[in-house]
């Protein structure tokens, strides 16, 4: 479903500010599989996933989704394959249109966009349907500006918008670390059941280390731009959230020293 | 001076023939956040291909305006490539774009001048040179068919652009001004869109422009010059008067604010206001309708605080 092959992307590069966020990554998903992603700040995750969408271009590498070739596909293009939401909630809907309109824009994902009506009757009922499902009370608020909803409100939204039209691949980079504690769990819910109904590959990045071993079925860590470590099956279901954070500091001082040898 | 209804008639039709203008500018400020100059030069090319088409070619007035349409959408275009292609700033690439407009504009003018160069043109040619004689058999006044044409023309241009703003592709060009990462993760050409919406936009203003220049059977290359400010004014004010940002309300309240605005001058001039004073009374204008909202909340805010005492 999701292949990566010696990605590799440097900012400022020829500068003194010159960051190698990715260095030569490698990563195969099969189709179904729901990973989590964590690492420590600057290890390259948010920038993965910023790879992955287009919002980024690479220096070398390749990228493949569904046996598509989508390494030069402008952000636009790939965002027909792929589903993403934010960890900043205002960043996945549009505050002055409503949500009726958002849900409608979420919904041509992928389609060609013309001058049809931009949310009619029909559209109305399935997605009152939709947010029924969640059990928000959004579904009486189809023409309400999203700029009015709670975080959790609109992090709920961007969930179902990145789900509506059936992605390929689903991207979520943090999207529960900026909720209030009443909300976060419950977009946690939300992910696994949205995932679980449409059987959508995914990849999630936390920072939670519980979240990372309880949702999903493959847990990778990141450090300096390389995955350092991929746990799934028996060992992933043996492995501890203290366990996972003692690996998480040995493996980063071990390649510390190996470094410092090394260098 | 006698109080004469059919001043204030053609007052209002004058606003409503700037109408485009002030919809026009909405679409480019407000729903794409962009501070887009261009239309200034697209509101004179409008009205100079109007009136060289009619006076030379001896089109109807009415066929002119889909060229006028035309033209004023590849003016927008040109700013739009210029800006997601070229990446320059949209402020920019507009008064360049605005720039180029006004030789062009004073050379459409200038075919079949006598004398070279001409920067003004008179539409008038005898009979048919307007779209109000298309009324000539109404028994009302000159003025008042000049209104009724151009309201039939205004509701028309407001239908249509409520219709694109609300279709699919309104929806994108709507995200793209709101927030144009969401846009292009829900798969919108952000590029696309801006340059599609500034071709509607000066496309709107160019036909405005030709309607302008119709209604008064005169036009001037330097006709742009206020024409930011004015077409401002009009959003504004129409903003004040319709209080919803839907997009059917915007696009009558930037309607609505234009006649106001006009019929608001021509009450200025009555008092014995020159019309070279015209500028500072729009620039007043403005300021009393920006001012408004803040003197509304003031006034409630010391209304709350003496019930609270």
């Amino acid at each position: 479903m999701l292949e990566i092959s010696n990605l590799r992307k440097t900012f400022n590069a020829g500068t003194a500010h010159q960051v190698k966020a990715i260095s030569g990554l490698n990563l195969g998903m099969a189709a179904g599989e729901f990973a989590t992603i964590i690492g420590s700040n600057g290890a390259g995750k948010s920038t993965l996933l910023n790879l992955i969408a287009g919002a980024y271009q690479p220096d070398g590498g390749r990228i493949s989704i569904a046996d598509r070739d989508v390494t030069t596909t402008p952000e636009h293009a790939r965002a027909a394959l792929v589903g993403r939401v934010f960890q900043d909630p205002l960043l996945g809907t549009a505050g002055a249109m409503t949500v009726e309109q958002n849900l409608a824009l979420a919904m041509r994902r992928g389609k060609r966009r013309g001058l049809g009506w931009g949310v009619d009757r029909q559209m109305r009922e399935q997605f009152h349907a939709r947010l029924a499902a969640l059990g928000m009370g959004l579904e009486q608020r189809l023409g309400t500006r999203v700029s009015l909803l709670s975080g959790g409100q609109r992090q709920a939204l961007t969930m179902l918008m990145a789900t509506l039209a059936r992605p390929e691949l689903l991207l979520l980079d943090e999207h529960t670390a900026a909720l209030d504690p009443a909300a976060a769990p419950r977009i946690a819910d939300l992910t696994a059941q949205l995932v679980k109904e449409q059987g959508l590959t995914t990849l999630m990045v936390t920072h939670n280390m519980a979240m990372a071993l309880t949702m999903g079925n493959r847990t990778l860590m990141m450090h300096q731009g390389e995955i350092i470590l991929d746990l799934s099956g028996p060992e992933r279901a043996h492995t501890s959230a203290s366990e996972l954070v003692e690996r998480f500091a040995s493996r980063n001082q071990e390649l510390l020293s190996d470094r410092m040898l090394l260098g | 001076m006698a109080f004469n209804p059919d001043t204030y008639i053609q007052a209002g039709a004058t606003g409503l023939a700037y109408s485009g203008l002030a919809q026009g500018i909405w679409l480019s400020f407000r729903v794409l956040n962009l501070p887009d100059l261009t239309v200034a030069g697209s509101l004179a090319l409008g009205g100079a291909i109007s009136g060289i088409l009619i006076t030379i070619a001896g089109w109807q007035p009415l066929a002119t305006l889909p060229v006028a349409l035309l033209v004023g959408m590849l003016a927008g275009l040109a700013t739009g490539l210029l800006h997601t292609k070229l990446k320059i700033n949209a402020l920019l690439a507009s008064i360049l774009v605005m720039t180029g407009l006004y030789t062009i504009t004073l050379r459409v003018m200038s075919i079949g001048a006598a004398g070279g160069i001409r920067s003004e043109l008179s539409l008038y040619n005898g009979t048919e040179a307007q779209l109000r004689d298309m009324l000539a058999w109404l028994p009302v006044s000159v003025q008042q068919r000049s209104a009724i044409i151009m309201i039939a023309i205004a509701i028309v241009m407001t239908l249509l652009l409520y219709w694109l703003m609300s279709s699919q592709l309104g929806l994108a060009m709507r995200a793209t001004g709101v927030n144009e990462q969401m846009a292009r993760s829900v798969g919108i050409n952000t590029d696309n869109m801006k340059m599609l919406l500034l071709a509607v936009s000066n496309g709107m203003v160019a036909v405005s422009g030709a309607l302008v220049a119709q209604n008064n059977s005169y036009t001037d290359a330097n006709v742009g010059n206020t024409a930011i400010v004015v077409g401002l004014a009009a959003v504004i004010l129409g903003e004040v008067v319709v209080r919803s940002a839907a997009v059917g309300w915007a696009l009558i309240g930037a309607l609505l604010g234009s006649v106001i605005y006009h019929i608001a001058v021509q009450i200025a001039l009555a008092q014995q206001v020159q019309v070279t004073d015209t500028q500072l009374v729009t620039a007043l204008l403005v300021i009393l309708a920006l001012a408004l909202p803040q003197i509304g909340s003031q006034f409630q805010r010391l209304g709350q605080r003496r019930s609270a005492a």
